[in-house]
């Protein structure tokens, strides 16, 4: 009897996390400091389907896990681009990255070195 | 399924319930042609998903949850290193940069911190600061944790009790790797199952807990998590020896037995021959007798699936002998019946098997399974009263994790089931027997929410339903909130309800070190205990954190204050002299503790911490109305100083730790009754104890450890009430507030291979 309750609880857990179609991507996404790491994590994470997302300033690569149905990986990228941070297929508008702390300014190599 | 940073965390936040797992090396840099451990380099996976630093002896330990297979080395003055996970223990020497003289930075990392980032207020102590102490076992573990209070819990047995918010540990809920573990009749002598060496880490929890792990904790939760063998030392010994004759023998000893299994087994033995009688009161200051515990664990790490596993057996033997310097154990010649005393015999077996399974996709979500037997048989003759207990516990939890929306919204949601069978048996005094054979037995549903914005705010609000036999149906919500009001300064509240079935005998064991009579006075034959409701309480608490620089050093202000408040309780009422009288709380019983703590580093090598503790705990008694709480100081003065010396080239260093703890007036028993000679004052002295440890690190391999206890030589006067007389109506050993053996100096050495 408990052992079929169980069963019941876990195939129920399982399934109403399965339905939805998730999808997990690693992409590079140009950025120098902490403050870069918390914009693009929170600015992902306000962004309706996507589920997890973890930058790196060591490699500058993001993961994300979302939800194919909500967003695409080029909505992901344009998403990123419009708040001043490169990634691999989107550039950022230049009014995006002026807007950025002058300790975010990635482009500059004055400022890289000063984090290095 | 390339690498992913979240499976790391994911990993950890489940390791607080389940497991860790870790590749894991040493850094080292080449000074003087000496091979010299590097601080603080950067460790971390080649696609990045995932970090730490080396410690300071240069090792460091890395989650690899994705099966990574190279990670990257990086330090100032050094080229990168990228090495390839072959063995999980690597050796690895940085190479100098071209031009750049190797800059060491040494970082200052403390023994136990309290986190600004979680809800609840958790302390938690490394195995660095259990070795700042003896710390034979856990209830000598928390000597230098001024959130607990440790004292004798009589004048006989030499057992020690730990005390939480003013409450003493059967309020405190007890897990080992967040099984619930101290309880039922190990509530009596389940501290010292815990060898000191066997510990990895300890958390110490104020407060209500998390719901994943029970209903019980009233006043906190502390738990323990043991070495893992994947991580552990390839060999460690350790031997100890105090003044009293008190030997020690601990040794570990793990094994890589394939990709996928390690082995680890766990060796406590000790030893006690004879006791001295220092304060001539014609009983045994200390027992004597021994102790055996073994544990094996098995740990399964298969990465590429994503799945975590341990397998745990323990078994334990342990005996004590205890009471008058003649009494000889075993001896039935009538002469010995003259003389008081006893024997406790004990012998546990303990199984755990735990499971955690990891999406390896979906990262955030895991599913994780504990399970766990124990078997208990103790049994126990105190001059002519018996104590016998016979215990089978089964607990079985199992939880998932997942997310809601996204991962600022995390869920956990769950089930657990426990099953206890008890067959206790107690005579008291030769007169009346108590024979309470009971089965408890409970499941639970839970669901914690938590929320974390990565900002100010991180929330968790959590509820749990149980359906208990002997309780019927309660629920048990928890919240804990952290606000961060700046960067370096938080504040904590949290409230919760908490319920627990007493485990009268074994908790009040202390009573038959007395000639107490025992009485129920609702219901005078109990067959079990169902006269008796449940302790059931709310606690709430505030705590404000706060971190700054003073005089440029890092300092930390820590209030805090926590309000347990009894609805129900079992009271052991000791106020009548001669009886222990255990009914349900009519009226009010709470515990109200205030505690500041500064601690402040005065440079790379001291450590210092000051704590004042206040706390007011009262209980409104049927026959002598509210009287503050036995035995329970009303203010505590705690100062810490830990230096941590620099290492030489040769990988020496000394290590020096001094505590000193005043501990206010504590209310005492009522004795007016008694014949004048039998009478004790009403509140004890303040004590003022110090303790102290120096050890030398001769290198990564060997240290010898030499400390004193009790350094002032301060003891307790007429810790045994009536001992002229020990089969009279006022023998009592119970009103015990201060050390009973004078001062105490120990030696021990610690020998790994790593």
């Amino acid at each position: 009897m408990k052992s079929n309750f169980i069963l019941t609880f876990l195939v129920l857990l399982f399934t109403v996390d399965s339905i939805s179609q998730t999808k997990s991507e690693v992409i590079f996404v140009d950025g120098v400091c902490g403050m870069c790491e918390k914009r693009i994590e929170s600015n992902c994470l306000a962004t309706k389907g996507i589920k997890l997302a973890n930058w790196n300033k060591e490699n500058r690569m993001l993961r994300v896990i979302f939800n194919e149905k909500k967003i695409s990986l080029e909505q992901i990228h344009k998403k990123i681009a419009s708040i001043g941070h490169d990634t691999k297929l989107e550039t950022a508008p230049d009014e995006a990255y002026n807007n950025l702390y002058m300790c975010c300014k990635y482009r500059d190599e004055e400022v890289v070195k000063n984090h290095q | 399924m390339n690498n992913n940073f979240f499976l790391t965390i994911i990993f950890l936040s489940i390791s607080s319930f389940l497991f860790s797992q870790d590749v894991k090396g040493t850094i080292l840099e080449i000074i003087e042609n000496k091979e010299t451990p590097v601080v603080g380099a950067n460790i971390y996976w080649i696609d990045n998903s995932g970090g730490t630093i080396s410690d300071i002896n240069g090792k460091f330990k890395l989650s690899n949850p994705d099966n990574n297979n190279s990670y990257v080395i990086s330090f100032v003055g050094y080229q990168n290193d990228t090495i390839s996970v072959q063995s999980s223990d690597a050796k690895i020497i940085l190479k100098s940069d071209a031009e750049l003289d190797a800059v060491s930075i040494r970082y200052n990392t403390k023994s136990s911190s309290v986190s600004l980032l979680s809800s609840a207020n958790i302390l938690n102590i490394s195995s660095d600061e259990l070795l700042k102490a003896a710390c034979c076992n856990l209830s000598e573990s928390f000597e230098t944790t001024p959130s607990i209070d440790v004292n004798f819990s009589d004048g006989i047995s030499g057992r020690k009790q730990i005390n939480m918010l003013g409450l003493s540990s059967p309020n405190i809920l007890m897990s080992i790797e967040n099984i619930p573990s101290i309880r039922g009749a190990l509530q009596s002598y389940g501290l010292t199952y815990i060898p000191g060496t066997w510990i990895e880490s300890l958390q110490v929890a104020k407060g209500s807990g998390s719901v994943v792990n029970g209903y019980e904790s009233i006043s906190g939760q502390i738990n323990a998590e043991l070495r893992k063998p994947l991580t552990d030392d390839k060999f460690f010994l350790n031997l100890f020896a105090n003044q009293m004759e008190r030997l020690e023998l601990n040794t570990h000893y793990t094994a890589n037995l394939n990709q996928k299994l390690d082995y680890g087994l766990y060796f406590h033995a000790n030893k006690k021959d004879t006791s001295a009688d220092n304060n001539n009161d014609g009983f045994r200051d200390d027992p004597t007798g021994q102790q055996l515990n073994i544990l094996n664990r098995f740990q399964y790490t298969n990465l590429e699936k994503g799945l975590v596993g341990f397998f745990d057996f323990n078994y334990v033997f342990d005996e004590r002998v205890y009471g008058e310097n003649e009494y000889i154990d075993g001896i039935i010649f009538p002469e010995n019946r003259n003389y008081w005393g006893g024997k406790t015999d004990s012998e546990m077996v303990k199984t755990n098997f735990k499971f955690g399974y990891v999406d390896p996709e979906i990262t955030y979500r895991s599913l994780g399974i504990q399970f766990a037997y124990t078997g208990i048989d103790m049994g126990s003759s105190f001059g002519n009263s018996i104590h016998d207990t016979n215990q089978s516990s089964i607990f079985t939890n199992l939880v998932y994790n997942s997310i809601i929306g996204n991962t600022n919204n995390k869920i956990k949601t769950g089930i657990s089931i426990s099953y206890d069978e008890y067959d206790e048996y107690v005579n008291n005094l030769g007169f009346i027997d108590f024979d309470i054979s009971r089965i408890e037995k409970s499941v639970g549903a839970y669901f914690e929410y938590n929320y974390d914005n990565s900002d100010k705010i991180n929330l968790s609000a959590g509820i749990r339903f149980d359906n208990h036999n002997k309780i019927g149906n309660f629920v048990s919500p928890r919240f804990h909130m952290n606000y961060m009001v700046l960067p370096k300064s938080t504040i904590k509240f949290s409230f919760g309800k908490a319920t627990r079935l007493a485990n009268i005998f074994s908790e009040n064991q202390k009573l038959f070190y007395s000639s107490r009579e025992i009485i129920f006075t609702e219901n005078s034959l109990p067959s079990d205990f169902s006269s008796m409701k449940a302790d059931q309480a709310w606690n709430y608490g505030v705590s404000i954190i706060n971190s700054f620089k003073l005089f440029g050093k890092e300092s930390q202000l820590i209030l805090d204050y926590y309000i347990t408040d009894f609805e129900n309780k079992v009271v052991a009422d000791w106020e009548t002299p001669t009886q222990i009288n255990f009914y349900n709380l009519n009226g009010k019983s709470f515990s109200n503790s205030f505690q500041a703590q500064f601690s402040h580093t005065l440079s790379n090598s001291i450590d210092l911490l000051f704590a004042y503790k206040n706390t007011v705990a009262e209980t409104d008694y049927s026959s002598h109305g509210r009287l503050k709480n036995p035995l329970t100081p009303s203010d505590r003065i705690f100062f810490n100083v830990a230096y941590d010396g620099p290492t030489n080239d040769k990988g020496r260093n000394w290590k020096y730790d001094f505590t000193f703890n005043h501990v206010g007036k504590q209310r005492l028993p009522s004795t007016q009754n008694n014949p004048s000679e039998y009478r004790i004052s009403g509140t004890s002295e303040r004590l003022n104890l110090i303790n102290t440890q120096i050890t030398r690190v001769f290198n990564d391999s060997f240290q010898l450890y030499l400390g004193v206890e009790n350094l002032t030589n301060y003891r307790q006067k007429n810790t045994i009430l009536g001992a002229d007389d020990p089969f009279g109506d006022y023998f009592d050993a119970t009103y015990v507030y201060g050390p009973i053996f004078g001062r105490m100096t120990y030696v021990g050495l610690r020998y790994y291979i790593n």
